[in-house]
């Protein structure tokens, strides 16, 4: 993974607890999400609406509730500025191939327009 | 103070569908050639609101929007509740043709989105000279079904939410805010069950794959319009669609998801424009 696509998923920590309207809107879920960007997974705790961590290496085997999986090319393309058809939403990756989403659809689909907007985040200019 | 007061005006006819009486509410803007619209499914006629405003267009066409029954400010049957929602072809159509004969239209040009894009195939192919053009939005002859659709309607999943969630990847991203929240709020303001019961039509009953021979669009021109960023009904859906029907004119709409007429007003205008000079000057 290129260090510019680390940086650009590490910072959904800053941004989401920088807008007070996300973290309003996720008031109601906690949980913990395996994040896979390419061939690095994260582990993304969400406690409350807050992103409370964001740790890179994630232990073989830690529970998670949710595993969203895509490809390097796949969240480079989401996090474009104005990404291309087809690429520009986490369902219209996952329906194209290029992202699985597996665990606790319940979660998903409760909390499901929250989930994409914290992992579009990094579309978003530099957050600094 | 100042006030707008919009052109449009909204009334209720009350009309059988298939042996039911229903109470639709409508609205409709302009004079001429009728041009009625269909909204996509889990919304309702305000999708159309930029249109019925716009006097390039109500110069010349009667526009027409109604709220299926079930959806908008028309009420569903009576006994709605002792059942589930279900959309079907024959009922789809009966509505259509029923609201037609009741407001006893000549000839109107038929424009649907989504669900109302598919619709307009089958009415194309089962009763086209009752029209005098027939333009579907975001249409094709067959999706594949690509996500289970019982989470939209289960009580421990909030079903507006779900439902705008789920839309809102359909949304281009150059459409803005303000009409991609005003499109998704129509979605949260959904019945329960009534997105799901749309999509009955969508996924289980109107596969017209080889069933659309016939399609005379000499009489009946057919026009097929899709966003590039649709991928419910994708570009490639409609283009395919296209191929199989002689004639069938196909855009495929830049910048613009599965809502253009309510999404993206002014973008969408650039591509319906010159559809209905054409059908104008017919």
């Amino acid at each position: 993974m290129t260090e510019s696509l680390q940086q650009r998923f590490e910072s959904i920590a800053q941004r989401a607890d920088a807008d007070a309207r996300l973290v309003h809107r996720g008031r109601h879920l906690t949980a913990d999400l395996k994040v896979v960007v390419g061939d690095a997974p994260y582990l993304l705790r969400i406690r409350a609406g807050r992103v409370d961590g964001l740790q890179a290496h994630m232990p073989l085997f830690a529970p998670a509730d949710l595993v969203i999986r895509a490809t390097q090319e796949a969240w480079a393309a989401l996090w474009e500025p104005t990404p291309r058809p087809g690429w520009h939403d986490l369902f219209a990756l996952t329906k194209r191939g290029a992202m699985t989403i597996e665990g606790d659809s319940h979660l998903l689909f409760a909390h499901l327009q929250y989930l994409k907007d914290v992992l579009a985040l990094p579309r978003q200019a530099p957050a600094h | 103070m100042k006030a707008t007061l919009e052109p449009i005006t909204g009334r209720y006819v009350h009309f059988d569908i298939l042996g039911e009486s229903c109470r639709v509410y409508f609205e409709e803007c302009g004079q001429g050639i009728p041009l009625l619209c269909l909204h996509t499914a889990g919304s309702d006629g305000r999708q159309f609101r930029h249109l019925l405003c716009d006097e390039d267009i109500t110069s010349r066409f009667r526009v027409i929007a109604f709220d299926m029954p079930w959806h908008g400010k028309s009420y569903p049957p009576v006994g709605y509740e002792q059942r589930d929602y279900e959309l079907t072809t024959e009922r789809y159509v009966a509505t259509i043709r029923a609201f037609i004969a009741a407001l006893e239209l000549d000839r109107p040009v038929v424009m649907g989105c989504s669900i109302g894009g598919r619709i307009v195939l089958q009415l194309a192919h089962a009763h086209g000279p009752e029209f005098r053009a027939l333009i579907g939005l975001e249409g094709a002859d067959h999706q594949q079904p690509w996500y289970d659709t019982s989470w939209l309607d289960r009580p421990d999943v909030h079903g507006g939410e779900v439902c705008a969630a789920l839309v809102s990847g359909l949304v281009a991203p150059q459409s803005p805010a303000q009409y991609r929240h005003e499109t998704l709020w129509q979605y949260k303001q959904s019945g329960p069950g009534i997105f799901r019961g749309d999509l009955y039509f969508y996924r289980v009953d109107s596969d017209l794959r080889g069933k659309l021979g016939g399609i005379d669009t000499e009489t009946t021109p057919l026009y097929l319009l899709t966003g590039e960023y649709d991928f419910s009904c994708s570009p490639e859906d409609t283009l395919r669609t296209a191929r199989g029907i002689p004639g069938a004119q196909a855009v495929v709409m830049k910048e613009l998801g599965h809502f253009p007429m309510s999404e993206n007003p002014a973008q969408f205008k650039q591509y319906i424009t010159p559809v209905l000079h054409a059908i104008a000057q017919r």
